[in-house]
């Protein structure tokens, strides 16, 4: 059957409008996959470039560990051992140092961790694990860098390297260059857990009530003589009134106590290392005091590590330049 | 014949109609899918700059390690450059009077980089090639000349063996830097 004009004109409509949506449909695929094919450019170069920082990160720190091992070489340390450890002699090692029967692969990790280090019988092995002040920097870095201890075998190998002279950023960059380390995917720097802070907070807080309020101010006479026997060089007048008034507010009554403080040679293993890596320098008087009796206290390494990534000191030596 | 209109009339309508509906749909869908475009493009370019910073910061923290090597950490200087003296050679460098704030920045930077002579201060002052290198980065970074803190910074680092690319990265760090580079995107 014929079509009459208006039916003609209204197909005709009907067309032009059918072929115009088809036009529209294949310019908004073409335009939609021009933007797929930018978008996967954009992703391909950001992730290189990315990739480049990150490859530069590594082969930066393979550098400076480079420079520590020949440091070490040039101190004449001792070399790996020429025997190695027989399977039986470390296991009952490592089934002495972690309390349980260790498995095949631990045993063989154990061996050769200690070989490489020179760590060449039982004996030498328990000295290591038996000094509470290279434990206490090793395990100060492994909180800081993995946020857990150390494990025997990291412990035996690390705290052997802070034993023949290597310092916190040395042994930081071996820990750093550690399996676990890459695979745990933690940044180079170390960055703080704000999350954490409001509960350091009260549990600092805590503290001090939890120990005592002195009856009568600390003497700076005898508080003088502690820090005379502790510090090479004599502290000024202020500052010593200064560390007798802040051991009173840490319930310090007595400077025996100040002392034993500053005598405690794992927890200022410790904040020595977590000043040298974190600040570049030793610890003050007053930093040693003040942490010292917080990890006397009870609190974590972690704890006093958080602290220093939140000060003003280590913040601004992230962003120190532009004077 | 009026009865042909009239259908041709409403057939006419019904297309127009759905044509418009069809125009406005594809018109906000257009639009909807460029506020998706722009908002994930936004997103992708602050994450990438945050994994930039993050990347820039981890180099950074390795070039701190690196000069705390190259220097041996440095113990106190046993006599240091005395007060006058410094306040002089940073009047040289000024040009003018220093003010308070700079003449301490000055002496602490002195005692910081354990620069413990005037002759080693002269030394990385007469630098030029190094001098004109820390003024070229500070220039492209922070977008004026460096002052007399900034030069011996880095001039103490390149005299060091750091080399100018972690100049730059010390000077991405910079508050300086980030704000200028804020004030940018603003």
């Amino acid at each position: 059957m014929a079509k009459t004009v208006p039916e003609q004109t209204a197909s005709r409509i009907g067309v032009t409008l059918l072929l115009w949506f088809t036009l529209w449909a294949l310019g908004a695929v073409l335009l939609g996959s021009s933007l797929t094919e930018r978008e996967a450019q954009r992703d391909e170069i950001s992730g290189a470039r990315l990739a480049d920082y990150r490859r530069q990160a590594a082969e930066k720190l393979e550098e400076l560990h480079e420079i520590d091992r020949e440091r070490a070489a040039s101190r004449k340390e001792g070399g790996p051992c020429t025997r190695p450890w027989s399977r039986d002699e470390a296991a009952r090692v490592l089934a002495r140092h972690t309390g349980r029967a260790p498995s095949s692969a631990g045993i063989s990790r154990f061996s050769d961790a200690a070989t490489k280090v020179g760590l060449c019988d039982p004996t030498s092995v328990d000295a290591v694990l038996e000094d509470a002040a290279s434990g206490a920097a090793v395990d100060a870095l492994f909180i800081l860098l993995l946020e857990r201890r150390a494990g025997v075998v990291e412990q035996v190998t690390h705290a052997q390297l802070f034993r023949r002279g290597w310092g916190a950023d040395g042994v930081a960059r071996a820990i750093r260059l550690s399996t676990a380390f890459k695979n745990s995917g933690a940044p180079l720097r170390p960055i703080g857990d704000k999350t954490r802070r409001d509960r350091d907070l009260k549990d600092v807080a805590a503290l001090t009530p939890a120990r005592r309020t002195c009856e009568a101010p600390l003497g700076r006479r005898e508080v003088a003589s502690v820090l005379a026997a502790e510090f090479l060089s004599p502290l000024p007048p202020d500052e010593v009134e200064r560390l007798a008034a802040k051991g009173v507010e840490l319930g310090l009554c007595d400077a025996r106590e100040i002392r034993r403080i500053y005598r405690n040679r794992a927890d200022q293993a410790a904040i020595d290392t977590l000043y040298r890596f974190l600040l570049r320098r030793l610890p003050d008087p007053m930093g040693r005091l003040v942490y010292g009796t917080w990890l006397a206290g009870g609190l974590g390494i972690d704890v006093v590590a958080r602290d220093i990534l939140e000060s003003p000191e280590f913040k601004s030596l992230l962003a120190e330049p532009g004077a | 014949m009026n009865q042909l209109r009239v259908s041709f009339f409403k057939r006419r309508s019904v297309l127009y109609v759905l044509s418009s509906l069809a125009g406005a749909l594809t018109g906000a869908a257009l639009v909807w899918q460029y506020g998706r475009l722009a908002s994930s493009a936004e997103e992708r370019s602050s994450w990438y700059g945050k994994a930039v910073a993050a990347e820039v910061a981890d180099l950074r923290w390795l070039d701190l390690e690196e000069l705390a090597l190259r220097t041996g950490g440095g113990s106190p200087c046993p006599s240091p450059i005395d007060s006058d003296s410094a306040l002089a050679l940073l009047t040289r460098e000024l040009g003018r009077a220093p003010q308070e704030d700079e003449s301490d920045r000055f002496r602490s930077a002195l005692e910081s980089f354990v620069l413990c002579s005037l002759d080693d201060v002269e030394r990385i002052f007469a630098d030029a090639g190094r001098m004109a290198a820390i003024d070229a980065v500070c220039r492209a970074y922070l977008r004026r000349a460096p002052g007399p803190v900034e030069r011996l910074r880095y001039g103490h680092w390149l005299q060091s063996g750091m080399t100018i690319e972690a100049v730059s990265r010390d000077l991405m760090a910079s508050p300086a830097y980030r704000k200028l580079a804020r004030d940018t995107e603003r």
